[in-house]
């Protein structure tokens, strides 16, 4: 009664399941796992991003008022005026919100 | 050819490529999974703690140390997991409940002396004590060598031989049982019953 029978049994019954297990969906199911905090976090950086950019441009339209003799200046041909400086100071200072939030979450992707 | 496990395991931690870390639950969970239910005798908390055997590789990538395998660290990882798993009282109660669901469920994978070999070898594996179990699925099924078993099961290489061949008799003597003891289950059975007997006593 040779122990390496219990062996071939063994590797017999090992390699059978685990033929089995080759092509279910586990590997699909790992990954979706491993990226979920990634995922998580992404939005965390995304949320806050667009919460700041919010609360900052809250905050433009005073700055823009402080702004506008000048903005008012440097284009003359602008006809909008005080509020024409303010909205066009808070979409650059936006624009500029959005384009690094954009960049950090390209480098954490 | 494609890169091995230690150049994938490179290109997953220093380049954080997670195609790379794929590749390697790819290779590697269709026999760590094989073992995990042989261990536990549980699909289900065998593929849970495959899943997390994973999640915690690929936590711990910067602390894999390039002299071990990576199949034997990743087997390192799955049997705490596993011992960690059994020590807590929930997942006692738990195992317990999925071994009597897989027990009542249990589906023939093929044709009938396969089926009852491989049934009375679950039951035959899952009388051993674990750390003979482990040993003997290490070695004889999964293909590890001792040294590699020694690794995982962090014990002395002695201790891992005896393991092995005090698992061997124990199965020896309890499949050598199962065949002597069957008793014919009815007349339409009988032939099968006859054949699965004999295969196993061939195999013996």
């Amino acid at each position: 009664m040779p122990s390496d029978n219990i062996e071939t049994l063994l590797r017999a019954d090992f390699d059978d399941l685990a033929g089995r297990l080759e092509n279910d969906r586990f590997v699909k199911r790992v990954q979706f796992k491993l990226t979920a905090r990634n995922r998580a976090r992404l939005g965390v950086i995304g949320l806050a991003g667009g919460l700041g950019a919010a609360f900052a441009a809250s905050q433009f339209s005073d700055l823009g008022r402080l702004a506008a003799p000048y903005l008012a200046e440097a284009l003359p041909s602008y006809s909008g005026g005080v509020d024409a400086a303010t909205q066009l100071s808070a979409a650059v200072v936006l624009a500029a919100a959005v384009i690094v939030t954009a960049l950090v979450l390209r480098q954490d992707a | 050819m494609g890169p091995n496990d230690i150049e994938l395991m490179t290109m997953a931690k220093v380049a954080q490529d997670s195609a790379a870390f794929t590749e390697l639950v790819r290779r590697h969970q269709a026999r760590l999974r094989a073992f995990l239910r042989r261990l536990c005798g549980s699909d289900h908390l065998a593929d849970d703690i495959a899943q997390e055997t994973f999640i915690k590789a690929h936590e711990g990538l910067a602390s894999f140390r390039g002299g071990a395998s990576f199949r034997s660290w990743l087997y390192a990882i799955a049997y705490r997991e596993f011992l960690q798993d059994r020590r807590r009282e929930k997942a006692a109660a738990r195992l317990k409940d999925a071994l009597q669901n897989d027990a009542a469920n249990m589906e023939p994978p093929g044709g009938a002396i396969e089926v009852g070999l491989s049934m009375d070898l679950r039951r035959a594996l899952l009388d051993l004590e674990e750390a003979e179990r482990a040993a003997l699925l290490l070695c004889d099924a999964a293909g590890l060598s001792h040294s590699e078993a020694s690794r995982v099961l962090n014990a002395p290489l002695g201790s891992i031989k005896t393991y092995i061949a005090r698992g061997r008799k124990k199965m020896r003597e309890a499949l050598t049982g199962v065949a002597e003891q069957r008793p014919p289950r009815n007349e339409t059975t009988q032939t099968e019953t006859a054949a699965n007997h004999k295969g196993v006593m061939y195999a013996l």
